[in-house]
């Protein structure tokens, strides 16, 4: 992206001005490369409240007489989004009332554009919101035709947010280069454990000695990251040192005394009413609970707090379980915070940021742009997505980007027909969860014209209670459909499904949606059989953490064959990597066992992938005992290929290099 | 940071041609040295900007008898600044881990001393910038050299910009500024 600094072409420019008068627009071009996510800031002035006129152009394809653009309006008390085509403007999100202001008053404004959402923020609150997944062209401009004076506007790419922090670095280094932001208490690096077996420390055989260290006789913060962090899930290790230690998670963190707080008190601090992990809003340091729960955390004791955070909807996790849910307006954006209050202090570590996002749609008001009807007739209105057309009806919504997501809603009500689609490209194209009870369930590829193709089919036997939920698991290669949490279809999809949801009634009574939320898949634990596995001499020092002795367990030195079984039990959804080797260059079988009990007689699932010296063309077979189930071949490209082996769902699968090679549909009971 | 647009075609065509000629900017890959020292060399990284970039190989063993670094190995960098001014430096970087997660950055300089400035920061196994020093610049031509400072470290891009870190940092690989680099 180039920014330009104008100082040297102003005089250019200004000629230019001064022969075409009459070509000259109000609009101020702010970035003309403004392609994709962003972030915009404006600083104004308000000279007349009454008569404030403010508006922000984005994605349009050029500064000049654009055709279709997205529009930011700040006029007569209000903020609203809009799109434009062609000279014809449609609403977008509800407008959203601008804080109070007189003259004089010295604000910023900012807005978030990505893929499908757009926010904006004025005087430190998120006033309107809109959702739209049209693209848009490069050009970002600004008009303040009326009551206010913009003093700067700038622009902010935004791509993927990540940053992490373990600390590891020498009290030397952190004073040389402090990455974090002391806004209120003290904080030191630490570069050693302090605890009772701190003695017995052999620094050479730690992972990880460091941490971060706050105190505080009030409320002490710390801050790292970018004014324009939005979306975001944060997380930190945290323990307290003493009985009167309350740490704590703050992000959208403003100032010394303007954030959100996830914080949490010590179990023997004496507070009022006993000790609580609570969800706050500090603005101008008065503290304001969104949501808590009782209940203290034990110092010296290691925690890890999670925060996730929305659309303005936020929710608090400990040690990965989910804790409080709250809502606020306030901020919007901005860095992540260690939050310690006592003098005794608290130990942090293991800082991660990255971006995240769900939705959580409680049908509450139409919204224009976000949900797109394209059959039959919905209303959304006080908590519900009603269908009211007899025969098909369709409603959709999201970026053409989700991927690997789950998408709930309760339903209610009768129907012929009920379903849940995802992977929507365009407002039909779709796979489509349906089913009738009793009777059957399908996920049904329907294509941009609504033609369908039945994927996976399974019956329905017996009715379903008058309000359940139901749901549907979208993967990079398989969809599974639930009801009230049990799976009852499922099939082997394209390995690159994404898109949006939707939800579908056919010939409905009194039917509804209700609280319909999606949620990015949790990411996958990783029991990694480490490097160290093959190239021990390498990491020496590590034996005794990363041998063979950790991962395998080694086979008799006289085994024939010679099989490694891990150590670890594997349960549920599971997936086996490795990186087969010399592919070409030598021959042999290498055989993978999945057996529910290691070394038992029972007959196992295994895999054998063979190659010859000189040929690129393996041989994948997949057997039960000594009966073959499934066979395939492929082509290696190179020298090593990625195989994965995976059990999910109704499914046993083998790929090569993301490539299907064997897709093999389990027994019942054995999924 | 905005500028006045006039509505014409021509105009618009104007100011956009002269300003990525006057931009401040200066962008720079990492394989475009002027010259380099092992024990940095050049690396082939599909995953990197145009196919390469610029590393500290990884010692074997990696972090575990290291006093500091095992030589002065780098690579130099001359630019032509337009303007005198204070720039931001960023680089775009890829860190092997806590060990190996810094470059030592010297400016008209070749030598290292406590003052030296560093890159580092805390992200591990993955392409990301990482916001250096400000550096004040005169107008002319300037030496930057990435030295050695722990091995596994990569360098992809390198930036500097008259752009405040509070206001723009860099998220995508940039365009390299060619017309910056004096060969």
């Amino acid at each position: 992206m180039t920014h330009s600094r104008c100082t040297a072409i102003a005089g250019i420019v200004g000629l230019a001005l001064f022969i075409v008068p009459q070509l000259a627009l109000a609009w101020e071009v702010a970035d003309s490369e403004g392609q994709g996510a962003f972030a915009m800031g404006l600083q104004f002035t308000v000279q007349d409240p009454a008569r404030l006129e403010l508006r922000v152009m984005f994605g349009a394809d050029k500064p000049e007489n654009p055709k279709s653009y997205h529009l930011l309006t700040v006029h007569r008390g209000k903020a609203f989004f809009s799109r434009v085509d062609n000279g014809a403007e449609t609403a977008l999100g509800l407008p959203g009332d601008l804080p109070a202001m007189q003259s004089g008053d010295e604000l910023e404004l900012y807005l978030h554009r990505s893929a499908w959402r757009m926010a904006c923020i004025i005087g430190g609150r998120v006033v309107t919101r809109a959702f739209d997944s049209t693209p848009g062209g490069p050009v970002i401009a600004y008009e303040a035709p009326a009551g206010v004076q913009v003093q700067d506007a700038w622009v902010q790419p935004v791509g993927e947010i990540e940053a992490d922090d373990t600390f590891e670095r020498t009290e030397e280094e952190e004073a040389e280069q402090a990455k974090w932001e002391t806004l209120s208490g003290k904080w030191e690096l630490i570069s050693l454990r302090e605890d009772r077996q701190a003695g017995q420390m052999q620094a050479d055989k730690t992972t990880n000695a460091f941490s971060y260290f706050g105190t505080s006789e009030g409320p002490g913060l710390a801050r790292l990251g970018d004014w324009f962090w939005r979306n975001c899930e944060y997380s930190l290790a945290a323990r307290s040192r003493g009985a009167d230690t309350v740490f704590g998670l703050a992000f959208y963190v403003q100032d010394a005394e303007n954030y959100l707080l996830l914080r949490w008190d010590n179990r023997f601090t004496a507070a009022p009413g006993g000790a609580y992990l609570r969800l706050d809003a500090v603005v101008d340091g008065r503290v304001e609970t969104l949501a808590q729960r009782p209940g203290g955390h034990f110092p010296d004791q290691w925690y890890q707090l999670t925060v996730r955070v929305c659309d303005e909807r936020i929710f608090c996790y400990v040690d990965g379980q989910f804790m409080l849910e709250g809502a606020s307006p306030l901020f919007g954006q901005g860095p992540v915070g260690l939050y310690v209050e006592g003098k005794d202090g608290a130990w942090f570590d293991d800082v991660h940021v990255h971006d995240w996002s769900n939705l959580v749609e409680e049908f509450e008001a139409d919204e224009p742009g976000k949900w797109v009807t394209s059959a039959g007739n919905w209303t959304i209105a006080n908590g519900r997505a009603t269908p009211a057309a007899q025969g098909v009806n369709r409603l959709s919504t999201g970026p053409a980007d989700w991927s690997d997501y789950t998408v709930t809603a309760r339903v209610e009500g009768s129907a012929a027909a009920w379903g849940l689609s995802v992977g929507h490209t365009g407002p039909v194209a779709s796979f489509l969860f349906r089913w009738s009870a009793p009777g059957k369930a399908q996920i049904v590829k329907i294509s941009e014209d609504g033609s369908e193709s039945v994927l996976a089919e399974a019956p329905i036997a017996e009715g379903l209670p008058p309000q359940y939920t139901a749901g549907v698991v979208v993967e990079a290669g398989y969809i599974a459909g639930l009801l009230d949490g049990r799976r009852v279809v499922d099939c082997i999809s394209p390995q690159t499904l994404a898109g949006g949801v939707g939800l579908y009634a056919r010939t409905p009574e009194n039917a509804r949606f209700e609280s319909l939320r999606v949620e990015p898949l949790p990411e996958r634990t990783l029991a990694r059989i480490t490097k160290e596995f093959t190239d021990e001499k390498e990491h020496f020092e590590m034996v005794e953490w990363a041998s063979t002795r950790h991962n395998w367990i080694k086979p008799e030195d006289n085994a024939n064959p010679p099989v490694w079984w891990t150590k670890g039990d594997y349960y549920g959804p599971l997936e086996v990597r490795i990186a087969l080797q010399q592919i070409g260059q030598t021959e042999g079988t290498l055989e993978l066992k999945l057996t529910p009990d290691r070394g038992a007689e029972a007959p196992e699932y295994r895999v054998t992938i063979a190659g010859r010296k000189g040929s690129q063309l393996l041989t994948v077979v997949l057997l039960r005992g000594e009966t073959k189930l499934a066979s395939g071949e492929f082509t290696a490209a190179g020298a090593e290929s990625q195989i994965s082996v995976e059990r999910r769902g109704s499914f046993l699968t083998v790929s090569a290099d993301s490539k299907p090679v064997i897709e093999y549909r389990l027994p019942d009971g054995e999924q | 940071m905005t500028r006045r647009t006039a509505a014409g075609i021509v105009i618009a065509l104007l100011v956009l041609g002269v300003s990525a000629a006057w931009s401040a900017d200066i962008v720079v890959e990492g394989e475009s040295y002027n010259s380099i020292k092992a024990s940095m060399v050049k690396t082939a990284d599909s995953t990197a900007s145009k196919g390469y970039c610029v590393a500290i190989p990884l010692r074997r063993p990696h972090a575990t008898t290291e006093t500091g670094p095992g030589d002065d190995g780098h690579a130099a960098y001359k630019i032509r600044v337009q303007s005198a001014g204070t720039y931001q430096l960023w680089v775009r970087a890829h860190w092997h881990d806590a060990c190996g997660n810094s470059f030592f950055v010297l400016v008209d300089s070749t030598s290292v001393n406590k003052a030296t400035p560093y890159v580092t920061d805390q992200t591990f196994g993955k392409w990301h910038w990482v916001a250096g020093p400000t550096i004040r610049l005169s107008e002319g031509v300037h030496t930057i050299r990435f030295q050695n400072r722990e091995d596994g470290a990569k360098l992809d891009q390198w930036m500097l910009t008259t752009k405040p870190k509070n206001r723009w940092v860099p998220v995508r690989v940039q365009d390299e500024t060619r017309e910056a680099i004096v060969k």
